[in-house]
């Protein structure tokens, strides 16, 4: 058995002359939750579908629970849980039908994890699934995906467009009875707060190649924000090691970094420079000026 | 995948109940109104391109609903091979079509022949299966142009073309099934994960590829022949409104007695050519008049009837032929009362059972007008004053009747080798077997007759056979054979005479240089399926067909320049060598089809694509 839930070596996805992956290597290993962030058009989607085989990639590979994403087997699909942003069920059926016909396709239906995690939502058997808000469809989906007992659950920005109350009922349900089961969950969300509570691992994705990767603590360590005064003209961006973000505020530097202790210090001290303040900063923070940065700057990885 | 085939019958359930509703309220309607059993053309065009729009629509919608990314990923993504998938979703909608448009069929049929007069033969019971073929293949083309990972899918529509034809004898099934099984196959390898993933077996790529090349020449085929007449119409160039002298299309534009005249212009005298225009002149042939291709055949499906009802207008009673009985069935036309059994002597009979044997007619017959039918082999005049059915005349052998012709003194009757002078007023008056005057050989067989000009004269008649169909242009020339037939005497051979092709030549081959295989499978498929169309030919006369130097060289023109494309473009395909081979060689046999298909069935990558740098490296899987 492999000892990854995912891996991908030098994986690339091509639309046209746009290129929606490059060159991804990435291993994920088994247990745990898995956060992946990247804004909009960063690749996480069309890695999601590489890796359950629904598209082909333009070079490179991908395994998933061990196996080739491109041959899973329906033995293999049916260790695998998928649940997306849209939420998609068939909304002509009942709940108990739609429910009812998931029992028979997995053996390994667990109806003790079903009814726990349905009843953090007030969803009814026989209501059709149409007539759901969008929050008791989520829950709905969510408890037919753990129900599965899946080794692996991968969740597309599930709680997208849900009202906070349903959305903490979502993340309880997953965090407690989700995680309890042993598998490998892993959860794509713009939501950092979501992210701080449930995942393990944190991964970050741009432009179609990974850019980080570990626990999210970590990651909130590496960043930091300083508040300074620097004499003279200001310096350019690409002078100051690890910038992120940097605003001028009432005459004083506001500066946002990554891995930039030692040198930072010698840059500011080099300037004449007097620190003000060095605070810590939320994950939110972190990501957003870490994903902000690169944003901005020209693509370089594009045809 | 019993539970996904509920799903899936539960998810149109309502719009399958309205639409077996509104088809059986539209059945009975039709039925009411008496439209139900008309043989109209029209009506059963419309009919036929109604059903197949309905089962395309419903394809497109089935498999268009689940293609979002997050649909598709939920339709496939679970444990269940694709095939029981596609097979739950193809069996809901078989089980969907069979309510919608079976159900009603059989309900209205069951009625009529259960709460009316009227027989419904076997045939009828066999049209609503035709019907849900012509359906369940048109939504399968609806659900394969989703599902393939090209868009030239779109062309498989040429497909249920094959079977949608009026000359429907039973054999229809075959072509049918043939068609069902093949769209069937096409779904079934385009049902994968990967939507996008071009077909990679040779048993996926092969039908695929074919099938899409077939309706790829039908395309072309009439693309280029409606662009040609239609750029001749805008410069007013049209054969069909300018005829160019010297050519079928000019001499079918002459009035009668100036054709005969133009036909005899070398050989006759200045008498004869006086009398051709002062003569009264009649046409008689396959294509005019009361004529016909084919005669009936057994149980074919209802819509191919022509003149399937002899009328009594005396009594208001029409007589329907009975596949099943072979005898005809009488209706009031006014009440709807049962009028009895009619046999081959026009005896009528109360019902069905104890009639004698010698009253069943051996072959289905066609009703030509109130008075004549006819059957393979036999001509029958009706006289309902006597109410009698009399035997006029017979022929031997598999010889066959194609036309009658009662005008002026002349009684003729033209069969699929000969023409038949009788005596006319005997032909008009008399009960009795009728013998033929003269017996005329016709001088190039009937393939190719347009029809005969008989001109009556003082001392016989003039006649030309006018050769040359738009269809058989190509394959057969087009000329006049004109001879004399004096009373009493036989025919005469008086001269001949070669019309110029009204196409240029190219137009005419253009299938062959179009794909040279297709326009030979193209020609075989067809003639298969009507036998008795106007440009069916046999397997030997096709293979046999002369074809011009130039278009021979077209041909192998054509060839090489689709190879050699198919060659270039290659290059940039990550294809094995064997397989890259194979298209190559396929592409110069099936033409443009092939080089488009090959063009929509593969994956053309960027010069420093890593595929194709795959390629290079002979690490390409072979496609």
């Amino acid at each position: 058995m492999s000892d990854y839930a995912i891996c991908t070596q030098n994986l690339s996805k091509c639309y046209g002359r746009k290129r929606a992956l490059n060159n991804l290597t990435l291993e994920i290993p088994r247990g745990g939750i898995h956060a992946i962030v990247g804004s909009n058009g960063a690749g996480k989607s069309t890695l999601f579908r590489l890796l359950l085989g629904l598209a082909r990639p333009t070079s490179g590979r991908s395994q998933i629970l061990g196996r080739d994403s491109g041959a899973l087997t329906p033995e293999l699909r049916g260790r695998i849980g998928f649940v997306n942003e849209e939420h998609t069920l068939p909304e002509w059926m009942k709940v108990k039908a739609v429910k009812a016909m998931q029992q028979r396709l997995y053996p390994q239906w667990r109806e003790g994890v079903y009814r726990e995690v349905l009843g953090n939502f007030d969803v009814h058997p026989d209501q059709r699934v149409g007539e759901l808000s969008r929050g008791e469809r989520a829950g709905f989906n969510l408890s037919l995906a753990l129900a599965q007992n899946p080794e692996l659950l991968i969740l597309d920005e599930p709680t997208l467009g849900l009202d906070v109350i349903a959305k903490r009922a979502f993340l309880e349900a997953l965090m407690f009875i989700g995680a309890e089961q042993g598998g490998t969950i892993i959860y794509c969300s713009h939501q950092m707060e979501e992210i701080e509570r449930v995942a393990d691992n944190l991964l970050i994705m741009e432009r179609g190649q990974l850019r980080a990767m570990s626990p999210p603590d970590e990651f909130r360590a590496r960043v930091g924000y300083w508040i300074v005064d620097l004499p003279g003209n200001r310096p350019a961006n690409d002078e100051i090691p690890g910038l992120l973000q940097a605003r001028r505020i009432d005459d004083q530097y506001h500066l946002m970094v990554i891995d930039a202790g030692e040198p930072l210090q010698q840059f500011l001290r080099e300037r004449g420079a007097r620190v003000h303040s060095r605070q810590p900063v939320s994950l939110d923070q972190a990501i957003i000026g870490y994903l902000a940065k690169n944003h901005r700057a020209p693509a370089r990885n594009q045809h | 995948m019993w539970a996904l085939i509920k799903c899936e019958c539960l998810r149109f359930r309502q719009w399958a109940l309205g639409m077996a509703a509104l088809h059986l309220l539209l059945l009975g309607n039709l039925y009411i109104g008496g439209a139900l059993r008309a043989s109209d053309v029209a009506i059963a065009f419309s009919g036929a391109i109604l059903y197949a729009l309905l089962g395309l629509i419903f394809g497109l919608l089935q498999v268009g609903s689940y293609r979002s990314a997050s649909q598709w990923a939920y339709l496939v993504h679970r444990p269940l091979p694709p095939a029981c998938i596609w097979l739950s979703l193809v069996s809901a909608a078989a089980l969907l079509i069979l309510g919608v448009i079976v159900a009603p069929l059989y309900l209205v049929i069951l009625g009529m022949d259960l709460g009316s007069a009227l027989t419904m033969d076997l045939r009828f019971y066999l049209l609503p299966l035709y019907l849900y073929g012509l359906v369940f293949a048109c939504y399968l083309c609806g659900t394969f142009i989703l599902l393939s990972s090209s868009r030239a899918a779109l062309f498989v529509l040429a497909l249920p073309a094959l079977f949608m034809t009026r000359d429907a004898g039973l054999w229809i099934f075959l072509p049918q099934l043939a068609a069902v099984g093949l769209l069937l196959w096409l779904n079934r390898c385009a049902f994968k994960p990967d939507r996008q993933a071009h077909p990679a077996s040779l048993a996926a790529l092969l039908p695929t590829a074919l099938a899409i090349q077939w309706g790829l020449y039908c395309a072309l085929h009439v693309a280029s022949s409606l662009g040609y007449e239609m750029g001749l119409m805008a410069i007013k160039h049209h054969p069909n409104y300018n005829p160019a002298p010297n050519t079928r299309a000019g001499f079918r534009s002459m009035p009668s007695a100036a054709a005969m005249q133009y036909a005899f212009a070398d050989s006759a005298g200045p008498m004869l050519k006086r009398e051709l225009g002062l003569a009264e002149i009649h046409r008689i042939g396959p294509r005019i008049g009361p004529a016909w291709n084919h005669l009936p055949f057994a149980q074919q499906l209802p819509f191919a009837d022509r003149g399937n009802i002899l009328i009594d207008r005396e009594r208001s009673i029409e007589w329907h032929f009975s596949h099943d009985q072979m005898l005809f069935k009488g209706i009031n036309s006014r009440s709807g009362a049962d009028s009895g059994w009619m046999g081959s002597s026009g005896t009528i009979y109360p019902s069905a059972a104890g009639i004698p044997a010698a009253e069943y007619f051996g072959e289905i017959p066609l009703i030509v007008d109130d008075t004549s039918l006819v059957t393979r082999h036999a001509l029958y005049s009706a006289d309902f004053d006597n109410r009698h059915l009399a035997l006029r005349h017979a022929l031997q052998g598999d010889e066959e009747y194609r036309s009658l012709l009662r005008e002026g003194k002349t009684a003729a009757v033209l069969s699929d080798r000969k023409l038949y002078f009788f005596d006319a007023y005997e032909a008009r008056n008399g009960r009795g077997l009728l013998q033929p005057e003269v017996v005329v050989p016709l001088p190039r067989g009937l393939d190719n007759l347009n029809w005969i000009y008989v001109a009556e004269l003082a001392d016989g008649f003039a006649l030309t056979f006018f050769y040359g169909t738009h269809l058989r242009e190509g394959w057969d020339p087009a000329l006049l054979v004109s001879g004399l037939l004096p009373l009493g005497g036989d025919f005469n051979l008086v001269t001949s005479r070669e019309l110029d092709p009204v196409y240029p030549t190219w137009f005419t081959y253009q299938q062959y240089l179009i794909s040279p295989l297709f326009a030979y499978v193209g020609k075989a498929t067809w003639s298969a399926i009507e036998p008795h169309g106007e440009g069916s030919v046999s397997p030997q006369r096709l293979l046999s067909r002369p074809l011009p130097g130039g278009v021979r060289g077209g041909m192998l023109l054509t060839a090489l320049l689709c190879a050699l494309a198919t060659a270039l473009l290659s290059r940039r395909i990550p294809l094995s060598r064997r397989g890259r081979a194979s298209w190559i060689l396929c592409n110069a046999l099936t033409g443009l089809p092939g080089l488009l298909s090959f063009l929509f069935l593969t994956d053309r990558c960027q010069a420093g694509d890593p595929a194709l740098r795959a390629k290079v490296a002979g690490e390409a899987q072979p496609a």
